[in-house]
């Protein structure tokens, strides 16, 4: 019954329309090569969706009930369901619900590789940003902002006068780092660049509470950096990773006059983001069919090479290159039942990541958290970043946990109500939970009892909340010309989606460059909403 | 953004640019000439007009046009009489401003005729703060909007605190911004001026002042806007509010000795003062002077009263005069007591042998500072005993012993009885001066402990140790330990040498006067009697300049030999000058000297070993008083051949020098100038080699 595809061959087919697959598909399509892109769902963005309230809802309810399309989010495990029932009011006059996000909290570097790509590929008109006004680091029970700018650091009053000095200066230090034409500064020799960060930072006479400041909530540390209990060597930052992030923090700050602080947040949630990036591919000619399942890949009978894909509808589509997110999976070809054909090739049926292998890392979770509140953390402020050090809830608690706030001004929730996601990296659910139950509790006043009504304390009410945990997964081995997209993983930004899916790029076109600047004539683009400039919508 | 070249629009400009330059340049060719004709013929039809704001749009600068639109709305304004019309010309005038300052934001023409315009009064006022915004979000230190905001600050009649806000939200966004630093201060002094809450009101405001100056240093000590702001800030705390009398001569309790001198006409004057010194000179009159804090004015009979006892006629109508170049302001200013000497020698008022004199200088509305500032503190005076006629050395001996004898320790001036009550509230003030002091020398070292390379700490460290010194001073502080300040302070300033070495030369100056106060605390130790003299050596001292005069008002004969002195800026005040020996220095020109002209009692000059003549500019010239060589550069103009080299005539010519030694300056070869000396100095003997001065 299904519509036969035209044409029946591909350079590259892309399954899933995640956001790695989108950038993918994108990317290859601005190269010039067809391609062809299917998601099995009815919508976009794969694990990187923005789901509706009463969609989250059903996935709350049962983690394989009432899902658009239950087989995307098998890494997702429920921890928590504290939702009495939906408030009322999270529907606002116009019906608008909002959108939540499960992948959450991410947000995009104004100066880093996410930004940059849509700019390359002039896909910034299909995407609105907004924002986040400011970032607080928790300390001795309040929000402390984090100062990471001269003019921040000027007026900030909880530092002392020496501890601006010393900020100011490690931050010179960077910036002359990243300014320096072979990344070397007077201050800093080749092998302490390879030397744990935190190290760095003491020799900087940095106290530790702004050691804190700049590991956790500017370098973005996802992990405890605390040397004496760095038992697992790959979570330490190493220096040059932080001056990384660090200089491109900086950077960030100041790229767009427009924007405060160095983070925006797509607004609609990253569900946008992900459709930005398949508009851009499909000006660029590529062919987008959602829907579509697919129901086997085609395989080379001699060589076991990769041929195409079956469809659910048992149509053969051939390309040269496949690229699959990371819910795609193969039964391991040995053992799947094959059937010949005359053509040499046989089907080998893929699940859905059933064997993938889950990754090494002990700290291979990332519980996630999503809350709805009745008024802002910070009075005046509708989106901010609040980071949890390790050790500042909880003396045992030695995760890091982030939470980011988001107003109606992000279109993600109705007005007068926020979105708090939270996220920590761990290596087991209990912990994990536990880490984003002590901060949920300390941000938010969850009784709902009438007796509370009168509570001079002013912290917003929780009014619904739900907490799950996602397994990490690692692509499996590479497959010839076949090249596995990465999930959402545990930072809050997008470096690491972005280098992995460069990767994946080059290892399938080693010649071709990875998101080619596109020039589009301005009455070729399709869209017309082309009004706000460099992506970036004012706050 | 401070201390950058401006950069030149990037690479050459293109075809295209050219022409559209050259098109505009044409354009104006065009409008300019019907423009000044429509000026002269006051024509203010609609087209003229609407050239002029064609003219003004291309080029904002051009004033005459932005004077025909003034009185274009002059004219407009008469022949309408309806409000609303008025209104509607004046909003059209602040359009055509607008556009112009779309044009360029930084055109004085423009903003001053938005001034003019706004003054009207009819148009309101709210639209032009939200210009100031827009102008002010472009360029944050843009003076001109700054200005402009000040000036619709008063006609709005915005309360201080209110603008106080905005500074402080300027700031915060950046705080390299000294435009908003600058008007914070303003601000500030307005609302002190305005206070009526008492002292510890001010004094809170600015205690929260340094506190935010030193945020914004610590955050970058590098930023020049902050220091300015803090050293306004010091200045709010320790300057002194007007000017003070810090000097006289005759010293207070010193003891003249008047007698007939060999020439006809002079008086031999003995001095002994309670510092053991004893100066001793020839004059026709007995000099009176004052040296004060900084340049006053309005010294004369009523402010500055003498009372002798028993009383003598002569000196209660003295005529004070300024010492320098200004005929109005002086630090130091002089005035002689005459007595007339009779055919057999003796003076007339010889029967007084013995009389005393109280100088007092009152704090009377009189005596103020170009800034306006009257004098302040205690009424202070000076007594000083006269003696007539002894010619007996020993005489003058004893009266040295005397005074010797009397240990005093009252070597300055005294303070009147009276002020005593008012003292005592300057000194509890004096205690809040000095705990700020002490609170931000220790803010400022905790900086230098991070940064012990900024130029800006240390010398701040210095200017506050500095005050601090001045504030704590008193008489019981052994002199060692104030030595020892002084020193530190100076291995300070020879640190920031090597710091900053651009401004070294500044640096070496401020040594320099700590050098001279060294020598101050030197001289006020007792000394033995056989140490006594008028003499002031301060050979090889590293001076390159020379200060405190007030101590120094008592100098006869002055040795600056081997130091660094580029100038005589100052030496007027040492009017009992004889001597004066600046050889081995640095002196580039002869104007260098033109203070030395003003001495009187100068006769032997010695400025051999300089570098007069080695240069082709004369930086010097430029700190002469322009009337003085005005007047003489009319002489030149006049053909007057005598007065050039004019420079030698403007010293030179009234001196009354018996030796000057020129040796080793290259000016000494060049016969034009020599001849012109010559001609100045006819009874002078002058030394140009060495083999002369062996001589």
């Amino acid at each position: 019954m299904e519509e036969r595809i035209e044409p029946s061959t591909y350079d590259v087919i892309v399954l899933g329309t995640g956001l790695p697959e989108s950038v993918l598909a994108a990317s290859i399509a601005a190269c010039g090569k067809s391609v062809l892109h299917l998601d099995c769902t009815g919508f976009y963005g794969a694990h990187w969706t923005s789901l509706s309230f009463p969609q989250i809802s059903s996935f709350a309810s049962s983690s394989n009930g009432h899902l658009p399309c239950p087989e995307y989010f098998p890494h997702h495990q429920i921890l928590s369901p504290r939702m009495p029932s939906a408030p009322d009011d999270s529907v606002d006059s116009d019906g608008n619900s909002g959108f939540q996000q499960l992948a959450g909290p991410k947000l995009a570097f104004c100066a880093g590789p996410l930004i940059d790509s849509l700019l390359r590929l002039q896909a910034e008109h299909h995407v609105k940003f907004t924002a986040v006004e400011s970032s607080y680091i928790w300390r001795d029970h309040v929000l402390a902002a984090v100062p990471a700018s001269r003019a921040e650091i000027f007026q900030d009053r909880s530092l002392s006068l020496p501890d601006k000095r010393f900020l100011m200066r490690f931050f010179k230090l960077v910036t002359d780092y990243a300014e320096s034409p072979n990344g070397t500064v007077a201050e800093l020799s080749t092998s302490d660049l390879e030397r744990p960060f935190v190290e760095i930072l003491q020799r900087q006479n940095l106290p530790p509470y702004i050691r804190d400041i700049i590991l956790y909530a500017i370098a973005l540390a996802d992990q405890d950096q605390d040397q004496e209990q760095a038992s697992d060597a790959r979570r330490v930052l190493r220096a040059k990773e932080g001056f990384a992030t660090l200089a491109l923090y900086l950077a960030s700050g100041s790229r767009f006059p427009t924007a405060p602080g160095p983070f925006l947040y797509p607004m609609y949630g990253q569900g946008d983001l992900t459709q930005a990036f398949c508009r851009c591919a499909a000006v660029c000619g590529a062919l987008q069919i959602l829907r579509m399942q697919v129901s086997g890949f085609l395989i080379d009978k001699e060589t076991k090479d990769y041929k195409g894909i079956e469809t659910a509808s048992g149509q053969h589509l051939y390309s040269g290159k496949l690229i699959t997110g990371p819910s795609f999976c193969l039964r391991s070809v040995s053992s799947t039942s094959t059937e010949d054909r005359d053509n040499g090739e046989e089907t080998a049926h893929h699940s859905f990541s059933e064997s993938t292998s889950t990754t090494t890392d002990s700290a291979n979770k990332v519980a996630r958290c999503i809350c709805i509140t009745d008024q802002s953390l910070q009075p005046g402020v509708s989106t901010l970043l609040v980071i949890f050090p390790p050790r500042c809830l909880h003396i045992r608690t030695a995760l890091v946990v982030r939470a980011l706030q988001l107003g109606s001004r992000s279109e993600i929730c109705p007005d007068g109500k926020y979105v708090v996601q939270l996220s920590t990296v761990c290596s087991n659910s209990t912990a994990g939970d536990e880490a984003l139950q002590a901060a949920v509790d300390a941000l938010f006043h969850s009784e709902s009892g009438e007796s509370q009504v009168t509570d001079t304390n002013s912290k917003p009410k929780l009014l619904w909340s739900l907490c799950y945990v996602q397994t990490m997964t690692t692509p499996w081995a590479n497959w010839g010309d076949v090249g596995m997209c990465c999930m959402p993983d545990g930072t809050l930004d997008y470096r690491t989606m972005m280098a992995q899916t460069e990767t994946v790029f080059h290892e399938l076109f080693p010649e071709q460059e990875f998101l080619p600047r596109v020039v589009v004539a301005a009455n070729n683009v399709e869209d017309g909403e082309a009004d706000d400039v460099d992506g970036v919508n004012s706050v | 953004m401070h201390g950058r070249p401006r950069q030149r629009a990037a690479g050459e400009t293109s075809g295209a640019e050219n022409d559209k330059e050259l098109s505009k340049v044409a354009e104006l060719q065009e409008l300019i000439p019907s423009i000044l004709h429509n000026h002269r013929t006051c024509c203010y039809t609609k087209e003229a007009l609407m050239q002029n704001a064609k003219l003004l749009e291309l080029n904002p600068e051009f004033y005459t046009a932005w004077n025909f639109q003034k009185r274009a709305v002059q004219h407009l304004l008469l022949s309408e009489t309806d409000e609303e019309a008025h209104k509607r010309i004046v909003k059209e005038e602040l359009d055509l401003v607008y556009r112009a300052l779309k044009v360029n934001h930084k055109s004085y023409g423009a903003w001053h005729h938005r001034k003019w315009v706004i003054a009207l009064g009819l148009s309101p006022l709210d639209s032009e703060f939200t210009l100031l915004s827009k102008v002010l979000k472009l360029d944050a230190r843009n003076f001109h909007s700054w200005d402009y905001r000040r000036f619709a600050v008063r006609m709005k009649g915005v309360p201080i605190n209110e603008e106080l806000q905005f500074t402080t939200e300027k700031i915060n966004e950046n705080f390299s911004n000294y435009s908003a630093w600058h008007n914070r201060s303003a601000l500030l002094s307005e609302l002190y001026r305005n206070e009526t809450g008492g002292k510890e009101i001010v004094q809170g405001r600015l205690e929260e002042e340094f506190d935010l100056v030193k945020n914004s240093f610590f955050t970058d000590p590098n930023d020049q806007s902050a220091w300015f702001y803090y050293s306004w800030l010091l200045g709010q705390v320790v300057a002194p509010v007007g000017p003070e009398l810090n000097g006289t001569w005759p010293p207070h309790t010193s003891e003249l000795v008047i007698e007939c001198s060999e020439e006809p006409t002079h008086l031999s004057i003995t001095c002994t003062c309670p510092l053991q010194r004893v100066t001793s000179f020839v004059s026709s009159g007995v000099p009176l002077l004052l040296s004060f804090t900084e340049a006053v004015t309005g010294v004369n009979n009523e402010t500055v009263t003498v009372h002798s006892e028993p009383e003598v006629r002569e000196l209660s109508k003295l005529s004070w005069r300024p010492v320098g170049f200004s005929q109005e302001f002086s630090q130091t200013w002089a005035t002689e007591v005459r007595f007339q000497i009779k055919d057999d020698k003796s003076l007339l008022l010889s029967e007084l042998t013995n009389f005393t004199v109280d100088i007092v200088v009152a704090v009377v509305p009189g005596i103020v500072s170009p800034g306006g500032q009257p004098m302040q503190g205690p009424v202070k005076c000076s007594k000083v005993s006269f003696h007539f006629g002894t010619t007996d050395n020993a005489a003058k001996k004893t009266i040295g012993e005397e005074l010797m004898a009397k240990q005093l320790g009252a070597i300055g001036l005294v303070e009147e009885e009276t002020s005593k009550g008012e003292n005592q509230t300057q000194i509890k003030a004096g205690a809040w001066q000095v705990k700020i002091l002490e609170t931000e020398i220790e803010s400022i070292l905790e900086l230098l402990k991070i940064e012990p390379d900024s130029k800006w700490a240390q010398l701040t460290l210095i200017r506050l140790l500095t005050a601090r010194e001045s504030f704590s001073r008193s008489r019981s502080e052994r002199p060692a330990d104030e030595v020892e300040k002084l020193q530190k302070l100076q291995g300070l300033l020879r640190e920031l040498t090597h710091i900053d070495l651009p401004h070294s030369e500044y640096y070496q100056h401020e040594q320099s006067l700590l050098i001279l106060r060294e020598v101050v605390l030197d001289l006020e130790r007792p000394t033995e009697p056989q140490h006594l003299s008028s003499l002031l050596n301060l050979r090889s001292s590293s001076l390159y300049t020379l200060g405190c005069f007030e101590h120094f008002l008592w100098v006869q004969h002055l040795d600056l030999s081997n130091n660094h002195l580029r100038s005589t800026h100052g030496f007027e005040a040492l009017q009992l000058l004889e001597n004066l020996n600046i050889s081995h220095n640095q002196i580039l020109s002869f104007t260098a000297l033109a203070p030395l002209a003003l001495l009187p009692l100068l006769r032997i000059l010695n400025i051999s070993f300089n570098e007069i003549g080695a240069h082709p500019i004369d930086t010097c010239r430029v700190l002469i008083p322009s009337n003085l060589s005005n007047h003489f550069m009319s002489q030149v103009l006049a053909g007057n051949k005598e007065v050039n080299p004019w420079e030698v005539q403007l010293v030179f010519q009234n001196m009354n020098l018996t030796d000057l030694d020129l040796t080793g300056n290259p000016v000494v070869n060049s016969s034009k100038f020599m001849k012109a000396l010559t001609a100045v100095l006819p009874s002078t003997t002058l030394h140009t080699n060495e083999s002369s001065e062996c001589k």
